[in-house]
């Protein structure tokens, strides 16, 4: 691996991450909650890491996918484990272990909590922890490529291996142009929803919190009812919307942008992934208007929407307690937490996309049954899928599936029930925030061991980096020099 | 500039290579091979397109019809001219195609006007031309002609036993010839400006400007000879040994061709005039070359398909004694290697294609007042020596040199006023219609105007 441009890439990554940690810092200055010490004495001790990567010059030796991708596993070792330390800092954490299951959690855009009460949190580490959402929801290193002068064509390997999905298209030729156009679209949903939160009657604070967690698709909020509390038909609307928007293809945003309104409306992923989210939003309603809980249809449709709304796009707002739905209605969300959103977007999980490619490769297995020897790729939008791309969104499909079992067979020993252990892992992995039974709406993580929650850390991670940039990491071979 | 590039093989991805240098450009690569794609995607900032070039539909998505220059290298020439045909119908304002077959080469140029090519480039025909310079001038490297044949550039490696080895340049120029000047020096891989007081060493390659008179009597008194081939073997029947041996036997040298195919052969047979032998043997058997006559032959050169049978025959034809040796190899990545091991020449299809096409782009640029007429990369680019025209709108007209302050990194080399090659000194000026040629490191110019910073008092 080319360890001088690893570490030199680091450094800058962590300087982003310092220069970051000023925003909290001025937070917590100006409501005197006194954290200010704990966020200075972080800032001090990433700032030191970022020098000291300075030694290592940036030779002109190649970049390939591999530093690509270990950069990016590294990296966000690297910012969860030290955007842990205003935590850890602050003293009103009980252990490491937890302020460590914060900050993945927030990074990752998960948005599950280990306090139990969140409204007597002062204002500078609740900011730290919305603002770890956006600071992850695009990505550090895009944000990173965004800002830095163009370094050759490199950095499309890191962009790669960052974004979500199986690969983004290159719709501009300079990679440094797509990370800051990305970041164009991405400020620009974020800035939306901040102003039509603060029409909606909410303070500069609430508002800012809540458009941080939904145009990350993260889900921290600094009310204990998390969205419900503010018992606001628009404010539910606003953040529907704006969650829905954020777990679109941002590469969509840009052809509208340019006039191509019949690439989105013809774009397949796009039009399956809101099918999907009326579907399932319209049987919710059913279900409940079955068992007889539904006390108006008005307001059984906005909360079915928004629960559905903030599952599929991995963000984790509650407005109700859905842990208390029929059967049904838990079972739909425990898919769509499975399915995650389109690719390209804020948004965690297995992402449309694949899914798409994965049904299609299945009915071309049956085809083949029929006819052994047909010809039949598989297509989307008209383009032909690579059969490597098709491969490995199996084998990425089969790795998921698997880190999910391991998850909830580490979790299990804390003997919660099934629904618990299972939806918390899928939850962790997907990068949602809410689960089920006791990690629903009205739970928290808190109840879990600290074995656990370093467990779900670190799911949330391998979640979020889609496995592979970290399970590299853990090779002979990425650390051999030959 | 909205560049497309139809073709991303060898020619497409390096001239997407060299073009996507400038911030200015806009590249988008479109191929219908996904692994050649991927590869270039990765490698350089542009735009790919997965697609048969020809289709409006795929030239859609390539925005063809906004593209100020489209260019053509699929292997296809039917396809290449076809594509060129669509992009200019869809709204491309120029276009480039190669057009490489022979049977196509005497009619190049009513193709071009009648399918409103703007540009037609054939690779092999290029490759020939080149190597028939250098056979004229065989202890050159490399032959530039400028100012429409008034002046000449020329690359020639420092032998150790020339008599400027360890001269300085200020010092060549006073004792051996100060109507030549030498523009710059190539020392391993980096190349230099010289200055007055910069040191020939034995193993550089120097670039000298000048009249071609001029730069051959130089080339007398220092004790180079310029022997005319007078007879030339040829390894490999391709499209570039038909060029080339057509060329050779207009200036009337002796041609053998050797090629293996029985089919090629008779083919070239039909085609070149009778004096030209063809043998229909394997050239890269040493038995067949040395009954051959290699031994006697002036000048060997080795273009078959194959990189490494033309090195290795080649370096067979330098043990035995031939005078000049040339190899045509189309790999670039190991070009260092190759120049070290002996052989006279080595000629890149690729590379001299690309700046082939380079230099018609950078013409392009700016129509209007400085134009670059002639453009020579050195060393794949990293210097270049360039030619403008100095026009109504170049600046600092009239005003001698020493009195201008120039960027670091930029030699004036030579003026050519009305036809009369002028090496300046501190009191000569650019004057309105003088053709100049600048010699840069690390910069590329596309303007006359760049290289002035300011006038000083």
């Amino acid at each position: 691996m080319n360890t001088n441009f690893i570490a030199r890439k680091l450094g800058v990554l962590l300087l982003i991450l310092a220069i970051g940690m000023t925003a909290p810092l001025a937070v917590s200055i100006i409501h005197r909650d006194g954290d200010a010490d704990a966020f200075i004495k972080s800032i001090v001790i990433i700032a030191a890491f970022a020098f000291a990567t300075l030694p290592f010059k940036q030779k002109s030796g190649n970049v390939y996918a591999r530093d690509g991708a270990a950069l990016t596993g590294l990296g966000w070792m690297a910012v969860v484990l030290l955007g842990a330390l205003p935590y850890q800092f602050s003293g009103r954490f009980v252990s490491f272990a937890d302020c460590f299951f914060e900050s993945a959690s927030g990074f990752t855009t998960t948005g599950a909590t280990i306090i139990e009460n969140v409204e007597l949190m002062p204002h500078g580490i609740i900011f730290w922890r919305s603002m770890t959402h956006w600071m992850g929801g695009m990505g550090f290193l895009v944000l990173m490529l965004a800002l830095m002068p163009s370094t050759r064509a490199n950095g499309l390997h890191i962009l790669r291996s960052e974004s979500s999905g199986p690969g983004i298209e290159k719709f501009v030729p300079k990679v440094r142009s797509l990370a800051r156009i990305l970041y164009l679209i991405y400020i620009t949903i974020t800035v939306i929803i901040f102003v039509l939160l603060l029409l909606g009657g909410l303070n500069v604070f609430d508002a800012l919190i809540h458009a941080f967690g939904a145009a990350s698709t993260g889900g921290f909020s600094n009310r204990a009812a998390s969205v419900g509390a503010f018992k606001s038909a628009y404010v539910e609307w606003v953040l529907i919307a704006g969650m829905l928007f954020s777990g679109i293809n941002f590469a969509l945003y840009y052809a509208l942008l340019h006039g191509k309104v019949k690439t989105i409306l013809k774009n397949t992923e796009l039009r399956v992934f809101l099918i999907i989210v009326v579907v399932s939003a319209g049987l919710i309603v059913l279900n409940i208007a079955a068992s007889g809980m539904l006390d108006s249809v008005g307001n059984g449709i906005r909360s079915s929407l928004f629960s559905v709304v903030s599952i599929i796009t991995t963000t984790g707002y509650a407005t109700a307690d859905f842990a208390l739905w029929p059967t049904a209605s838990r079972l739909i969300l425990l898919i769509l937490m499975l399915l995650g959103a389109c690719a390209v977007s804020t948004a965690g999980g297995l992402k449309i996309i694949r899914v798409i490619i994965l049904w299609k490769a299945g009915r071309r297995e049956t085809m083949k049954l029929i006819h052994p020897r047909t010809a039949r790729p598989v297509s989307i939008d008209g383009k032909t899928v690579d059969d490597d791309v098709v491969t490995s969104t199996v084998v990425f499909f089969t790795v998921y599936i698997a880190a999910l079992i391991l998850t909830a067979l580490i979790i299990s020993f804390d003997g919660q029930s099934m629904t618990t252990t299972f939806s918390a892992s899928l939850s962790a992995l997907s990068n949602i925030g809410l689960a089920l039974d006791k990690a629903g709406p009205t739970g928290s993580f808190a109840i879990f061991s600290a074995r656990s929650k370093v467990t779900l850390a670190i799911a949330m991670l391998v979640g979020r980096l889609e496995v592979f940039p970290l399970l590299m990491l853990f090779t002979k071979q990425s650390w051999s020099r030959a | 500039m909205n560049i497309v590039i139809v073709g991303d093989g060898k020619v497409g991805h390096t001239l997407a290579e060299r073009l996507s240098d400038s911030r200015q450009n806009t590249i988008t690569v479109v191929d219908n091979d996904i692994h050649a794609l991927k590869k270039t995607e990765y490698a350089l900032e542009v735009n790919t397109i997965l697609g048969n070039g020809a289709r409006p539909s795929t030239q859609r998505q390539a925005r063809s019809d906004k593209a100020d220059l489209f260019i053509a290298t699929t292997d296809s020439d039917e396809r290449n001219i076809v594509c060129c045909l669509t992009a200019k119908k869809l709204g491309a304002k120029r276009t480039i195609a190669r057009i490489r077959d022979p049977q196509y080469a005497d009619e190049l140029r009513s193709m071009a006007a009648d399918f409103e090519i703007d540009y037609v480039i054939n690779p092999e025909q290029i490759v020939a031309g080149d190597i028939a310079r250098h056979l004229a001038y065989q202890f050159a490297y490399n032959i530039e002609m400028f100012a429409r044949g008034r002046a000449m550039m020329l690359e020639m490696k420092v032998t150790p036993d020339l008599p400027i080895v360890g001269r300085q340049v200020v010092d060549v120029n006073r004792r051996i010839s100060s109507s030549i000047l030498i523009g710059a020096i190539l020392r391993g891989e980096t190349v230099e400006i010289p200055k007055g007081e910069s040191r020939i060493l034995a193993g550089d390659h120097i670039f000298l400007v000048g009249s071609a008179s001029r730069i051959s009597s130089f080339c007398d008194a220092i004790g180079v000879h310029r022997e005319k081939a007078k007879s030339v073997m040829i390894i490999g029947g391709g499209r570039i040994a038909y060029y080339l041996a057509k060329q050779l036997y207009e200036e009337n040298i002796y041609v053998k061709i050797i090629e293996v195919s029985k089919q090629r052969a008779d083919e070239l047979a039909e085609l070149l005039p009778g004096d030209i032998l063809i043998v229909n043997d394997d050239g890269t058997d040493d038995k067949i070359l040395l009954s051959e006559n290699l031994a006697e032959t002036d000048a060997f050169v080795a273009v078959t398909g194959i990189d490494e049978e033309n090195i290795m025959t080649a370096l067979f034809a330098k043990s035995v004694g031939v005078p000049e040796v040339i190899a045509k190899t189309n790999h670039i990545g190991y070009s260092s290697v190759i120049k070290n091991l002996g052989i006279d020449y080595i000629s890149n299809p690729k590379e001299l294609t690309t700046n082939v096409i380079l230099r018609y782009i950078r013409g392009l640029k700016n129509a209007s007042d400085s134009t670059v007429n002639t453009l020579y990369p050195i060393v794949g680019g990293k210097a270049e020596a360039i030619e403008f025209t100095a026009g109504e709108n170049t600046k600092h007209l009239d005003i001698p040199l020493s009195r201008l302050q120039l960027i670091p990194g930029v030699l004036v080399g030579i003026i050519v006023r009305r036809g009369e090659v002028i090496i300046p000194f501190g009191k000569d000026a650019i004057k309105k219609g003088d053709n100049v040629i600048i010699f840069s490191v690390g910069k590329q110019l596309s303007n006359l105007n760049d290289i002035f910073v300011r006038v000083r008092d």
